[in-house]
C-alpha cells in the first residue's frame, strides 16, 4: 500500500472517529479537531503542500457531516496545514513537546480562522465570545491528542522520528 | 496547490450557501451518513458507558459534593446490575414514546438517536429513520417532554435533526392568558418568535410590551408557526426583562426537553402549514339536571386520552 492510500485509510479513520467517538467524549463541553490535527502532523512530517492537500481532505470528510457549509473546514485545515509545513521548515529543534505546543497553537490558529471565515460567510453559531471560549477549550484538547495523532502519522507516512533524534543529539 | 484548494474550497461554499443540501453535496452528505449510520449505532451502544464515565470525570467540579450524595445512594442500589437499570430507563422512555404516539393525532414515527452534534458548533441530533419512513425536511420533532427541533436532512435510513437551542433555529410561540387580578388586567394570550442562542441552552423571545409574563408561565407553539403544529409544548419562562425605552417584553424559555438525556425522538409525519390539531384534548362534561320537584342529580361523564399536553373541561347544564 502506498503512503497516500496509507494516510487516506487513516483520513478516513479519523473522520469515523471524530463524527460516532467523540461526541461522547467530550471535554468542558467540547470537542477536539482530529482533522486539524492530522493536517498539522502531515505538514509537520511532510511540508506545506501535503499539510494542505491532507487538511483539505480531512476537512471534506468532516464537512459532510455537518451543518456549517460545506467547505468551510476543508478550507480551514487547508491552510493551518499549508502553513505549519512553512514554518516547519525554520525550525532548528524538534523538542518532545512541540506536537503538544502545535496541537494547542495550530488548534487555536484553526479555530479563529474557522470563526472569521463563518462570520463572513453567515455562520451564527460561531458569534460571539461564546466561539472563543469554545475553540480556546478545543486547543486544549487538541494539545492533549497531538502526540498520539502526530505518532500515529509518523508510523502511518512511515518517516523517521525527527521529534526523538532532535531530542536525543542535545 | 494551496491556491487550487482555497478555490475549490470557496467555490463549495458557495455552492452550499446558494444551493443548500439540496444538490449534489447533499446527496453526496446522504451517502456519508447512510455509510455510518450503523457504525455510529454500534459506536453509540459501546461508547455510551465510557461516555457517562467520562462525563463523571470531566465534571470533577460537582464530583466530590455529588460523590458524597451518590455513595449514600450507591448503598441501597448496589445490588441492582447496570445493565438492568440501562434497560429500566429505556423501557420507561419508550413507554413513554409509545403514550405520547397513541396520544397523538397524526402519524409518527419513534426514531433512536445514534448520533450527537460531531462538531462544536453544530448543535444536531441523528437518528436512525430516515425517508423510508415517510420522514421529510421541516418535519417537526418531540420527545413526550415537548418539542425537540425539527428534520433538516434526510437520507435512506437516517436523519439529522436541528435542536431547538440552535441559533438558527426558530419557533412562533404564544403565552398563556392571564385572568384579571389586583393590579393587572386580564391578559389575553401573546404571540412570538422564539430562537435558540449562542451561550446557552435557553431560548430567548421578545414580546410586544404591555405583555405580562410571570416566571414558569408555560409556553407552547403557536397557530403563526408553520413548520410545529399549534399547542406543542416548548417549555417555561425563566427569566423576563423589559426591553429599552419599553419597547417590549424579552424573555428566557427553559424548554421542557434536556437534550443530553434524550435516547429516543418522535418524528411528527406533518407537512407544514397543514391545519388542524394534532394533539387530542382531554375532555370531561359534567350533565346537571334539574327536575320538578327540586331533584338534582349530577352526571359526570368523562372522556379521558392519554395526552400529556393539553386538557379542557367543558359543562353542560339543562333543567327545566
Amino acid at each position: 500500500m502506498t503512503r497516500a492510500a496509507r494516510l487516506g485509510a487513516l483520513i478516513a479513520l479519523i473522520v469515523v472517529i471524530q463524527v460516532a467517538v467523540f461526541p461522547h467524549l467530550r471535554l468542558f463541553g467540547v470537542v477536539p479537531d482530529l482533522g486539524l490535527l492530522v493536517a498539522l502532523a502531515v505538514g509537520y512530517q511532510e511540508g506545506p503542500e501535503a499539510g494542505a492537500i491532507a487538511g483539505f481532505l480531512a476537512g471534506f470528510g468532516f464537512d459532510l457531516f455537518l451543518e456549517t457549509p460545506f467547505g468551510l473546514d476543508a478550507l480551514t485545515y487547508a491552510i493551518v496545514g499549508y502553513s505549519i509545513g512553512v514554518l516547519e521548515s525554520g525550525l532548528f529543534r524538534s523538542p518532545r513537546w512541540l506536537p503538544s505546543f502545535l496541537g494547542a497553537a495550530g488548534g487555536l490558529a484553526g479555530g479563529l480562522l474557522f470563526i472569521g471565515l463563518g462570520v463572513l460567510v453567515g455562520v451564527d453559531a460561531v458569534k460571539g465570545s461564546h466561539g472563543v471560549i469554545t475553540i480556546s477549550y478545543a486547543a486544549v484538547y487538541d494539545a492533549l491528542l497531538a502526540p498520539f495523532v502526530f505518532f500515529l502519522v509518523r508510523r502511518v507516512l512511515g518517516t523517521d522520528d525527527r521529534v526523538r533524534d532532535a531530542w536525543s543529539t542535545r | 496547490m494551496l491556491l487550487v484548494i482555497v478555490v475549490t474550497c470557496l467555490t463549495l461554499i458557495t455552492l452550499d450557501s446558494r444551493n443548500g443540501r439540496s444538490g449534489p453535496i447533499g446527496a453526496l452528505g446522504g451517502v456519508a451518513h447512510r455509510i455510518l449510520s450503523p457504525v455510529q449505532g454500534a459506536v453509540d451502544d459501546v461508547t455510551q458507558p465510557v461516555g457517562d464515565w467520562w462525563s463523571g470525570l470531566t465534571d470533577s467540579g460537582h464530583l466530590k459534593r455529588d460523590n458524597r450524595r451518590l455513595l449514600e445512594e450507591n448503598a441501597r442500589l448496589r445490588g441492582k446490575q447496570i445493565q438492568a437499570d440501562a434497560a429500566i430507563k429505556e423501557n420507561s422512555e419508550l413507554k413513554k414514546s409509545l403514550a405520547l404516539q397513541n396520544a397523538l393525532l397524526v402519524k409518527n414515527v419513534t426514531g433512536l438517536i445514534v448520533g450527537r452534534d460531531p462538531g462544536n458548533f453544530d448543535p444536531t441530533l441523528t437518528i436512525d429513520k430516515g425517508s423510508e419512513a415517510g420522514i421529510s425536511v421541516d418535519m417537526p420533532v418531540i420527545a413526550p417532554e415537548g418539542i425537540v427541533g425539527k428534520v433538516i436532512e434526510v437520507w435512506n435510513g437516517g436523519a439529522k435533526v436541528q435542536v431547538l437551542t440552535d441559533p438558527n433555529f426558530a419557533v412562533g410561540v404564544q403565552t398563556p392568558g392571564h385572568a384579571a387580578s389586583p393590579g393587572h388586567p386580564v391578559s389575553p394570550a401573546t404571540t412570538a418568535v422564539a430562537s435558540g442562542q449562542n451561550d446557552s441552552h435557553d431560548l430567548t423571545v421578545q414580546f410586544d410590551a404591555g405583555t405580562r409574563l410571570v416566571k414558569g408561565d408555560p409556553i407552547v407553539t403557536s397557530p403563526q408557526s408553520t413548520i410545529f403544529p399549534v399547542g406543542l409544548p416548548v417549555g417555561t419562562i425563566s427569566g423576563i426583562s423589559n426591553l429599552p425605552g419599553n419597547t417590549g417584553v424579552s424573555a428566557t424559555i427553559t424548554p421542557y426537553v434536556h437534550l443530553g438525556a434524550l435516547q429516543h425522538l418522535t418524528v411528527l409525519l406533518w407537512p407544514s402549514g397543514i391545519p388542524g390539531p394534532v394533539l387530542p384534548t382531554t375532555t370531561t362534561t359534567t350533565t346537571t339536571t334539574t327536575v320538578p320537584g327540586g331533584t338534582t342529580t349530577t352526571n359526570p361523564f368523562t372522556t379521558t386520552t392519554t395526552n400529556p399536553f393539553a386538557t379542557t373541561t367543558t359543562t353542560v347544564t339543562s333543567g327545566p
